[in-house]
């Protein structure tokens, strides 16, 4: 049995066949693929490498090496935790996708890019992830237009940027070879650490790369950017973490975590003000979206095993409250209604349950006490510091942490006053079907449960840290 | 050899040039075929003939892709019209890039670990003009066929740094999937009335 080949190729597999049986049987299609992907999630750990497995008491010989076109994939025992993280978090997306899903593709496509991120996990040298992760870019745009949102001008944008991006990372990767240890002449690292910074900039929209996201979050459906920006996110960071874990001239370096904390910091800032200005739902918790970012970067801009547990915890519940998000958004804006401030009146009495979980999503994202979203927050906000000096506090960073908190509030406020007047005439209707008001109940529950005992998720997920060894010291 | 690189120069700069200033689909896709074969005779100096191969065919069902895609709409094909103004302009664009290449040349080798030169200027001449085009259009056909052009640039000069088969197949692959996703997703757009096919 080959280890790499159960991740890689069985998700196109069970794609193809669910692309096949969805139009007879989606729920119990997603229910299936749900499954599956909480069985990788769970084989990943299970699965022993050098040592033969035994099922139903016979050994089964398990490589964990996959040969293909002269490169190869291999599955390193310090990646299980990742692959858990993604799997779970799949399925966790696959299972959003009972709520709201319509769409034949979702389940094939979340499938294959689950596959494509594991393969850069796989693949040796590591430098050629971005390809995979552009793959990715591209199945995800597939779910960013249909029939209902026909305008292709925001995944056009997005892949167009990713383009450039990737294209830096190669630059970047194929300088990188040449000098796997710190050279003496630090002349030499400076364009590779610019070309890695444009790269990542442009594929985590950076401001000013980050003219994809608003048009992304105006012109697609709402779950589906949700799966943009938690899953795709996602995969990103942990790239860039493994370049961060892959060189020890990139994590030994001081100059590496000021970029961090500069992009942190301003992506805090610029997203939370333009969230301010916004007159369209979705193009505001876009926003919203990219000042979470910002915090990421700022708990992995805190040197040391802390900064990367952090940002994954971070990671993890940015993913939680866009899934809620998605599902929660897409029952608050009907299929081609307006989601302009103005449009939205009267909401909040028509869809109170989902009203209630999309203000908690966002709220939640903007890290308000209480919720899930603010231990993890209030850690970095106090661990921030200077990395010239570690230990002094960085004043900056953290005024933009609590200016994006601040900023956040009242964006989110704008949008849920006239949702919450009372409407001219009040349209009751029942949201969705027994299971969306269970689950959506759940998810609200599950905000300030988190919020209070953070200990109940924050441990499993800081262990997929310990992929980064160089990073995490174990 | 000489004859083959002024060859791949000179179908580089007419297919660089048509493509840019035209806005009629059947010129703009002869020009970027006239260019795919340039790229193609271009990597010749530092490929076997089956890469370059390879790139010339990748190039060419790119295009016949395109031409599927633009054929179904039913639209005039042939012509889109607009003013002299406009295409003076992309012209000035192209003669822009193309001084400023001229400029620049000698500090460019160090982004690709110093490829000839032979490999060099027109790898940076198509990322550049690929970089004008994707700027001058949002329309998802062309700027598909923008980043295809930037990508030739990428890979021309990339081919000097790896050449292993899995690369080049994921590059190949990438440039396939842009311009498939961004046919599916310009499908979208089009008006009933306009679409030849139920999609």
């Amino acid at each position: 049995m080959n280890a790499p080949a159960i991740f890689l190729i069985t998700p196109g597999l069970v794609a193809f066949a669910a692309y096949g049986f969805f139009p007879r049987r989606p729920r119990l299609t997603i229910f299936l693929a749900v499954l599956y992907s909480v069985f990788l999630g769970f084989t990943a750990s299970a699965i022993p490498l050098g040592a033969p497995w035994i099922i139903l008491g016979h050994p089964l010989p398990v490589s964990n090496t996959l040969s293909f076109l002269g490169r190869s994939f291999t599955f390193n025992p310090e990646v299980r935790p990742v692959i858990m993280f993604l799997c779970l978090g799949a399925a966790a997306l696959l299972a959003g996708s009972m709520a709201v899903s319509s769409n034949r593709i979702l389940i094939p496509v979340l499938l294959l890019v689950l596959s494509l991120l594991l393969a850069s996990l796989f693949i040796q040298p590591f430098l050629y992830a971005s390809f995979f992760l552009f793959l990715s870019v591209v199945l995800l745009s597939l779910l960013l237009s249909d029939a209902s949102h026909p305008s292709p001008r925001g995944a056009v944008r997005w892949i167009s940027y990713s383009v450039l991006g990737t294209l830096f990372l190669l630059l970047a990767g194929s300088g990188i070879s040449l000098y796997s240890n710190l050279p003496a002449d630090p002349a030499k690292l400076e364009p590779i650490l610019i070309q890695l910074c444009l790269g990542f900039g442009l594929l985590l929209s950076f401001p000013p790369f980050h003219f994809w996201l608003p048009e992304v979050s105006d012109d697609s459906p709402p779950y589906s950017v949700s799966l943009v920006l938690s899953l795709y996110v996602g995969g990103v960071i942990f790239i860039l973490l493994r370049f961060l874990d892959g060189f020890s001239w990139l994590h030994q370096s001081s100059s590496v975590y000021l970029v961090f904390l500069l992009a942190g910091s301003g992506m805090c800032v610029v997203g939370s003000s333009l969230s301010l200005v916004q007159s369209r739902l979705g193009r505001c918790v876009g926003y919203l979206s990219l000042s979470n970012l910002g915090v990421v970067f700022l708990s992995l801009s805190i040197s040391g095993p802390i900064g990367v547990m952090g940002g994954l915890v971070l990671l993890a519940l940015r993913g939680l409250s866009l899934l809620i998000w998605g599902i929660s958004f897409h029952t608050l804006r009907p299929k081609q209604a307006s989601d302009h401030i103005a449009d939205l009146r009267g909401r909040a009495f028509s869809n109170p349950v989902a009203f209630s979980a999309a203000l908690l999503s966002g709220l939640s994202l903007v890290g308000i006490p209480g919720l899930f979203s603010f231990p993890a927050f209030w850690a970095v906000l106090r661990s921030v510091s200077d990395p010239g000096s570690p230990g002094s506090p960085a004043v900056f960073p953290q005024l933009a942490i609590l200016f994006s908190m601040a900023a956040g509030i009242i964006s989110l406020y704008r949008f849920a006053r006239p949702m919450m007047q009372v409407p001219l005439a009040i349209s009751i209707s029942r949201e969705g079907g027994r299971l969306f008001r269970a689950l959506l109940l759940l998810s609200i529950l599950s905000f300030f449960l988190l919020g209070i005992f953070p200990q109940i998720l924050a441990p499993w997920v800081s262990r997929a840290a310990s992929a980064f060894p160089n990073l995490v010291p174990q | 050899m000489v004859w083959i690189i002024l060859a791949g120069y000179l179908l580089i700069l007419i297919g660089s040039l048509i493509f840019t200033v035209t806005r009629s689909w059947i010129y703009a896709l002869t020009a970027f075929s006239i260019q795919t074969l340039g790229v193609g005779l271009l990597a010749l100096q530092i490929a076997p003939i089956p890469v370059a191969t390879a790139k010339c065919i990748v190039g060419w069902l790119a295009v016949t892709i395109l031409a599927i895609t633009i054929s179904r709409e039913k639209k005039d094909f042939l012509r889109d019209p607009e003013g002299l103004i406009a295409p003076l302009f992309r012209m000035a664009l192209w003669i822009l890039v193309f001084s400023s290449l001229v400029v620049l040349f000698p500090g460019l080798g160090g982004f690709f670990q110093n490829p000839p030169a032979g490999i060099l200027l027109p790898s940076g001449f198509l990322l550049g003009i690929g970089l004008v085009n994707l700027g001058i259009s949002e329309h998802p056909l062309r700027v598909s066929l923008s980043l295809l052009s930037l990508l030739q640039g990428f890979e021309l000069s990339y081919l000097w740094v790896e050449q292993s088969l899995l690369v080049l197949a994921l590059l190949a692959v990438m440039d396939l999937s842009i311009l498939v996703v961004l046919s599916i997703l310009h499908s979208y757009n089009i008006p009933v009335e306009n679409s030849g096919i139920a999609l």
